[in-house]
């Protein structure tokens, strides 16, 4: 396997788009990372996309918009992973040799289905007797408050913070501070979560173009180094599992590391998949940025906020940037690439060398989350 | 939605009558024991397609849960929780209440016939 870098990123402003088709999101961010990259459309060797609810061929019926037909095309569903498991895979093709560039994108238009909770599939047990993702993750919020003493409000916090990172990113879906009064008066959603626990549902889409490392100044001054690509499974179990602790981002997070050759004392900002409040405290210890119990102090020392050591989520996260599922991981990728390049403005992370963009999800009985992907990238 | 017109609703292959009553009906691995819920056709341990209908425990502890607000249900809100069965299963079901919750409490599984299959869900016991 060769190294890989990143040579261009884009998106689109994450948000509601009612009079567009999920194709048409998607153009204008590949467009914006081709240019960004330097590529032409006779470049890209295969591309790769990721989404959940665009249907059948949204790659193809994306890519004839911008006349990018014959190469293969491949489109990848995993659930809120699945533009990062696209990600992966398209890094596997450039590692491999097979191909010298790469284009990756994700989207999603979750507005198309009118609000509320993102539909699940029936064939499901637990789905069919009414599980819910906000069920799912506030009954880890109800277990990890009863282990650690974690309070509502403490909780709540997660969202200010979030927000208050969001108001400085022109693509995030939330452009504005709240209070915690606000997180606390909302309506309530799943308890221990009022609506401004959970991400909201959006439509968006990002794009990134990947190249062997060997040709990659070709394109672009000062690529982003993939030093890891890290996918996974949840294990299932039929029996007892320990909800506090997600086994499949804990685990992919090893692998991940051991990968990069780094540990969590060298990176410098984290993307992490903060879908409600409760995952990113839950995250902070999976990725061994602190202990068992001890998340909350680094979100109410500001560690975690801009300034502090140990950036997360400056885009404002899925919180306030919005999660179009399909299209969140190479979001997630395109603003650690902007924050190793120091493009960042008002939420800038000063220096930011390494950095990390976790993506998780898809609800299914038996195991932690149905995926994982883990990319971690270095300038 | 269909999923929230079959919440708290089983149908008839998913129950067994054991002997104090009505029990979830489990599959026991016959080659290596293992049991899960719903019965699967193939153990997912060992491969073996040779699964026993295994009434499961009637009671067990909360491990956690949460109060349902949101969704197209008349009767919100309501309470979901996962229990852990005695004989090791994890089930998500529905609660009888809303208020007076607490991980760890002991609950009791509740099976009654209703139209087409039956009405399940889950009854604190008592506080532990």
């Amino acid at each position: 396997m060769r190294p890989v870098s990143i040579i261009g990123v884009g998106m689109i402003p994450f948000g509601k788009y009612p009079g567009k088709d999920t194709a048409d999101l998607a153009w204008p961010a590949i467009k914006q990372a081709m240019e960004d990259a330097g590529t032409d459309r006779d470049d890209i060797g295969i591309a790769y996309c990721g989404s959940v609810y665009g249907g059948m061929m949204i790659g193809q019926r994306t890519l004839t918009r911008l006349g990018m037909t014959g190469k293969p095309i491949i489109n990848v569903e995993n659930a809120c992973s699945s533009s990062s498991s696209a990600f992966h895979q398209a890094h596997m093709a450039v590692a491999s040799g097979a191909y010298d560039v790469a284009l990756v994108f994700g989207v999603d238009k979750l507005s198309q289905f009118g609000g509320g909770t993102i539909p699940l599939v029936d064939e499901d047990w637990e789905i069919s007797q009414g599980m819910l993702m906000p069920a799912l993750y506030a009954m880890r919020a109800c277990r990890y408050m009863h282990e650690t003493g974690l309070t509502t409000e403490q909780l709540a916090g997660v969202s200010v913070k979030a927000r208050a990172m969001g108001a400085h990113n022109p693509d995030a879906q939330f452009q504005k501070e709240i209070s915690l009064e606000e997180v606390m008066n909302a309506r309530p959603i799943a308890d221990p979560f009022t609506l401004l626990h959970c991400c909201p549902t959006g439509d968006g889409a990002a794009a990134a173009v990947i190249c062997a490392g060997d040709v990659a100044h070709k394109f672009e001054a000062a690529p982003i180094k993939i030093l890891a690509s890290d996918l996974c499974t949840g294990t299932y179990l039929t029996g007892y599992r320990d909800m506090t602790v997600p086994e499949i981002t804990v685990r992919g997070a090893s692998e991940a590391y051991e990968e990069a050759g780094v540990g969590p004392e060298d990176i410098d900002v984290a993307e992490i998949h903060d879908a409600f409040t409760i995952a990113e405290l839950l995250y902070y210890e999976a990725f061994g940025f602190c202990g068992r119990g001890e998340a909350i102090r680094l979100l109410e020392d500001g560690v975690t906020s801009i300034g502090g050591a140990k950036p997360v989520n400056p885009s404002g996260g899925l919180l306030s940037k919005g999660h179009p599922v399909g299209a969140t991981g190479i979001a997630q990728i395109t603003e650690i690439t902007r924050q190793l390049r120091g493009s960042c403005g008002a939420r800038q992370v000063e220096g930011a060398r390494t950095g990390l963009a976790h993506a998780t999800g898809g609800g299914a009985m038996g195991m932690d989350h149905g995926a994982c992907s883990i990319h971690i990238l270095q300038r | 939605m269909a999923m929230d017109q079959r919440a708290g609703h089983l149908e008839p292959g998913h129950v067994i009558a054991g002997d104090a009553g009505l029990h979830l009906k489990g599959g026991a691995c016959a080659s290596c024991g293992a049991l899960a819920f719903p019965k699967p056709a193939i153990c997912s341990g060992c491969l073996s397609e040779d699964i026993a209908d295994a009434p499961l425990a009637g009671g067990g502890v909360l491990y956690a849960y949460s109060v349902i607000h949101v969704g197209r249900r008349p009767d919100l809100p309501y309470a979901v929780g996962y229990v852990d069965l005695a004989d090791g299963v994890r089930v998500f079901t529905e609660l009888t209440r809303t208020d007076g919750l607490c991980p760890d409490m002991k609950v009791a599984i509740e099976i009654s016939p209703e139209a087409e299959g039956y009405r399940f869900n889950a009854a604190p016991v008592e506080a532990v």
